[in-house]
């Protein structure tokens, strides 16, 4: 049963929070009681609650995946549902020094320093960004939190909600549709196109960064819309799982760009399924970063359904000390004349280990199709790994079909040259691998370029090539 | 010399163990390996497609009771048909049916310098027992699953090639292993180039009977000792009926070189582990793979470049066409073992699809545990293409002689580098042969 609890006494590292304010905080552990209990706080349909109970079922069922990176986490163990009042309490002269100097060192707003560093519990985004919502509203483009949309908007989200991921799909998608809180849901209607990024922060008063975020976003015929979530800012918590589900769906004619930057925090667990459903014409792209984190698995997919799509990943993944960066790309080739084109940059330094795991597949009919695949990995050091499994799978032989990789240490005669125009070895490295990066850096919206830029000169310091 | 014959029938079975292998006269150390390999083959499960390894690979046609390796020798022994052996002059040749040995011939003054080609079931207890107890099963990973340990359990006959040091031996040197109808091939392969010595060697695998079913399960385990060079075809072109198990492993020494060649055109169902292991600095190893699948064959090709010293070379290419309903699984790997700086490893794999209804999958990986390596790869997959198709046809050709240029055309990169003239050709004749006429559905 929901229990009130005034203060957590649980601190560890990340925890700075010390006095947060909660009025339900579910008890720990996973059965049908939670579930049911989640279900009931949030005032869900009955449809919902069948959905999350049936996904505790298949959870249940289903066993740890053996390939990937080695998980350890006790599913009892872990709360599942923790409803925030105001999270403030104390001030910014509280937080550690060490974050505040890479909040500082990032450059980011202040108002979204507080906000990031969980001294403010939301982002004022009613006054930065209230004229965009006015906007967005005008034309018809739905955009707040996911339990919102599922009392406001119940029959749009039942249309569509768990058919781009059922839960079988695998263990920890299952684990989010059982116990899924916060989230996205963007509905953008047929033509509509939004010009400016739609981002986490304009949303109001929603529980953030959740555990286990489930985003819905649907664009319609020939609309087009670019949503950028996560952040650069290191993102703390307490808790060591992260599961999200992310399901788009691009209908006839429609661009959908999805750019997450990612930079959890070295305790932590982040297994992500993020799949795209691309109809005729339809121009899905991720764009996508992983830093930090304990173990991150994470395979955006777009599967091309009707003749003409298209599909674009890119991705970024920088694997420091203790990090498993397991990320990766999916595509499915399901039409005719689609085509696909993915390019993974990895880096690895202090021991860490990135993997690229991938997988093409052109099914039987899916003539003409196309796709080309190239994976670049840098190894800084040598403790450090770096792996590279692709999977091509072919049904079909009227396709062009191309995939390469490498994986080399950061060139001396590079380096060699900068020193010589007076840059020390460690400005040196840093400017490369910028460099190796900057395809992923270009397509971000700028502020998250610059940052991104400084958070690689921030993983770099103290590393020579 | 005694043919290695069996005294009954051998049945893959606990009796079979018990009252063909045990018996078989051999040193103790082998019968107590076997003991170990066949407690082992009873605990595994059969593999099956929940595992990551099998998961492309339907073994449910395949049941190990329909074979059987038979007793006596025939008398007189048959035609044993191969494409090779025509075209090739000899330093040394060997032939086996079912895996035991019927003929072997080394030229006179090379077997005086002691170059040996023989059976290797009979060399156990001959006065190499000491260098074979040292290297076999040193590379074969016999537990891996129920198909390793059958071989290292049941395995009889076999081929036993030694070189010793400095020899070099200018002429190949042919393995012709046939097989005849529902029998089974349990042969374990050993070569041993010895320190700065040469070799060529080519094992051929044919069929008797081009309809009837056969089993192969086999091992090789190939040394090529610091400064030794060895140039390696293995050609399988079993008939369309065979199952082939193999695990092949080569290591090459400091300073040593391996070019090792698969041609990989017969069997209904094969799964090979095709494995070089570079041990010392500037060894080097070219690996080359020609695959030609049809009908409704399935050929699953695991390869692996593991680099476990700095400044080591490798070079892979395999280059699969297919047709029909035939599936193609290509899966490789480059390891770098932490350390193995200078390393510089490269695969890569093409595929020429030439009908609506064949598969292919391909699987490039790699594993790279040091940061001073240059490891890449790549992977293709297309049909032909039908403009050059119809450029052909305007010059003459009809469709079919057309097809065939185009196929030969996108081996030759791989048969280019094949460096034993009459292998290239034979490969090259045998796919020109069996390309049909390419009809694209549009």
């Amino acid at each position: 049963m929901a229990t009130k609890v005034d203060v957590i006494g649980e601190i560890n590292k990340y925890d700075f929070r010390a006095e947060e304010r909660y009025v339900y905080r579910a008890r720990k552990g996973l059965d049908r009681d939670i579930v049911a209990e989640i279900s009931a706080i949030k005032n869900e349909p009955q449809w919902m609650r069948e959905f999350r109970l049936k996904a505790l079922e298949i959870f249940e069922s289903k066993p740890m995946p053996t390939w990937g990176g080695h998980i350890d986490v006790n599913f009892q163990d872990i709360y599942y549902y923790i409803k925030p009042t105001e999270r403030q309490g104390h001030s910014w002269d509280e937080l550690p020094e060490e974050i505040k100097k890479t909040f500082d060192r990032l450059g980011i707003p202040e108002a979204e320093k507080k906000f990031l560093a969980g001294v403010k519990a939301q982002y004022e985004s009613e006054v930065v960004y209230g004229s965009l919502r006015e906007d967005l509203a005008k034309r018809g483009v739905i955009f707040t939190d996911m339990d919102t949309a599922v009392r406001e908007y119940p029959d749009l989200v039942r249309e569509y909600f768990g058919t781009v991921i059922p839960p079988t799909d695998n263990k920890f998608a299952a684990l989010n549709s059982a116990v899924w809180s916060g989230g996205s849901f963007i509905y953008v209607p047929p033509g509509v196109h939004v010009e400016y990024p739609l981002q986490a922060y304009f949303r109001i008063n929603a529980a953030q960064m959740g555990q286990f975020e489930r985003t819905l976003i649907i664009v319609d015929e020939g609309a087009s819309c670019h949503y950028v979530e996560g952040c650069t800012a290191p993102m703390y918590s307490s808790e060591s799982l992260h599961a999200a589900v992310v399901e788009v769906i691009a209908k006839r004619g429609a661009r959908v760009r999805y750019t997450t930057i990612q930079n959890w925090a070295n305790n932590i667990y982040n297994l992500v399924t993020k799949r795209a459903v691309a109809y005729g014409e339809a121009l899905v792209e991720w764009v996508d970063g992983n830093l930090g984190s304990r173990l991150t698995m994470k395979y955006p997919a777009v599967y091309m359904v009707e003749p003409g799509a298209r599909a674009e990943i890119l991705s970024v993944a920088f694997a420091g000390k203790g990090q498993h960066q397991d990320a990766g790309s999916k595509v499915i080739h399901a039409a005719p004349y689609t085509s696909s084109r993915i390019v993974s940059k990895s880096i690895s330094r202090a021991g860490g280990r990135s993997s690229y795991r991938g997988l093409v597949k052109i099914e039987r009919g899916a003539k003409k199709s196309k796709s080309n695949v190239v994976c670049d990995a840098l190894i800084l050091d040598p403790y450090s790994r770096s792996d590279t499994y692709p999977y091509i799978e072919l049904e079909e032989q009227d396709v062009m079909i191309g995939h390469e990789a490498s994986v080399s240490k950061i060139g001396e005669e590079q380096l060699f040259y900068l020193c010589s125009r007076g840059l020390t070895e460690s400005e040196a490295s840093t400017m490369i691998v910028a460099g190796f990066i900057e395809p992923l850096v270009k397509e971000l919206p700028m502020e998250y370029a610059v940052e991104m830029n400084r958070l690689i000169a921030l993983q770099m310091e103290g590393s020579v090539g | 010399m005694v043919l290695p014959d069996l005294k009954q029938d051998l049945h893959f079975t606990a009796e079979g163990f018990q009252n063909v292998i045990l018996p078989r006269p051999q040193p103790e150390w082998s019968r107590e390996f076997r003991l170990r390999a066949f407690e082992t083959f009873q605990e595994l499960p059969w593999p099956n497609r929940s595992m990551e390894e099998w998961r492309r690979t339907e073994l449910r046609i395949f049941h190990l009771e329909n074979f059987v390796c038979w007793a006596p020798v025939p008398d007189p022994l048959p035609e044993v048909p191969s494409a090779l052996a025509p075209r090739l002059e000899t330093a040394g040749r060997i032939v086996s049916l079912n895996g035991r040995k019927i003929s072997s011939s080394v030229e006179e003054d090379l077997l005086e310098k002691g170059l040996v080609v023989e059976c290797l079931e009979d060399s156990l207890s001959g006065p190499h027992e000491e260098l074979i107890r040292q290297h076999l099963w040193s590379l074969f990973e016999w537990r891996t699953d129920k198909f390793s340990a059958l071989h290292a359990a049941f395995w009889t006959g076999g081929t036993f090639i030694y070189v010793p040091p400095g020899l070099k031996v200018e002429k190949p040197i042919l393995h012709v292993a046939a097989l005849a109808a529902n029998q089974a091939d349990v042969g374990h392969t050993l070569i041993v180039v010895d320190e700065e010595a040469e070799a060529t060697v080519v094992t051929e695998t044919t069929s008797l009977d081009p309809a009837a079913e056969g089993l192969f399960c086999g091992g090789i385990e190939i040394f090529v000792r610091p400064g030794a060079r060895l140039r390696y075809v293995n050609f399988q072109n079993w008939n369309q009926k065979t199952f082939h198990f193999a695990r092949q492993k080569a290591e090459v020494a400091e300073r040593a070189f391996m070019e090792w060649t698969l041609g990989a055109l017969g069997g209904r169902l094969a799964k090979v582990n095709q494995e070089v292991v570079l041990n010392g600095p500037e060894s080097e190893a070219i690996v080359n793979g020609v695959m030609f699948a049809e009908d409704r064959q399935h050929l699953a090709y695991h390869t692996r470049q593991d680099h476990r010293t700095g400044q080591t070379k490798s070079d892979l290419l395999y280059k699969g066409a297919l047709q029909d309903h035939a599936h193609l699984v290509w899966r490789g790997m480059i390891r770098v073992e932490p350390g193995a700086i200078r390393s510089d490893g490269y695969q890569r794999n093409d595929n020429l699809m030439l009908s609506d209804t064949a598969r292919v999958d391909c699987i490039p990986g790699l594993e790279i545990l040091a940061d001073d390596v240059r490891c890449t790869h790549g992977a293709t997959a297309g049909r032909v293409d039908e403009e050059e198709i119809f450029y052909a046809q305007t010059r003459g050709l009809t469709r079919r002689e057309a097809t065939r240029l185009v196929v030969t055309g996108f081996f030759q990169q791989v048969l280019d580098r094949i460096t034993i003239d009459s292998v290239r050709e034979a490969l090259g004749d045998i796919i020109q042969q069996r390309v049909r006429e390419y009809r694209s559905r549009d």
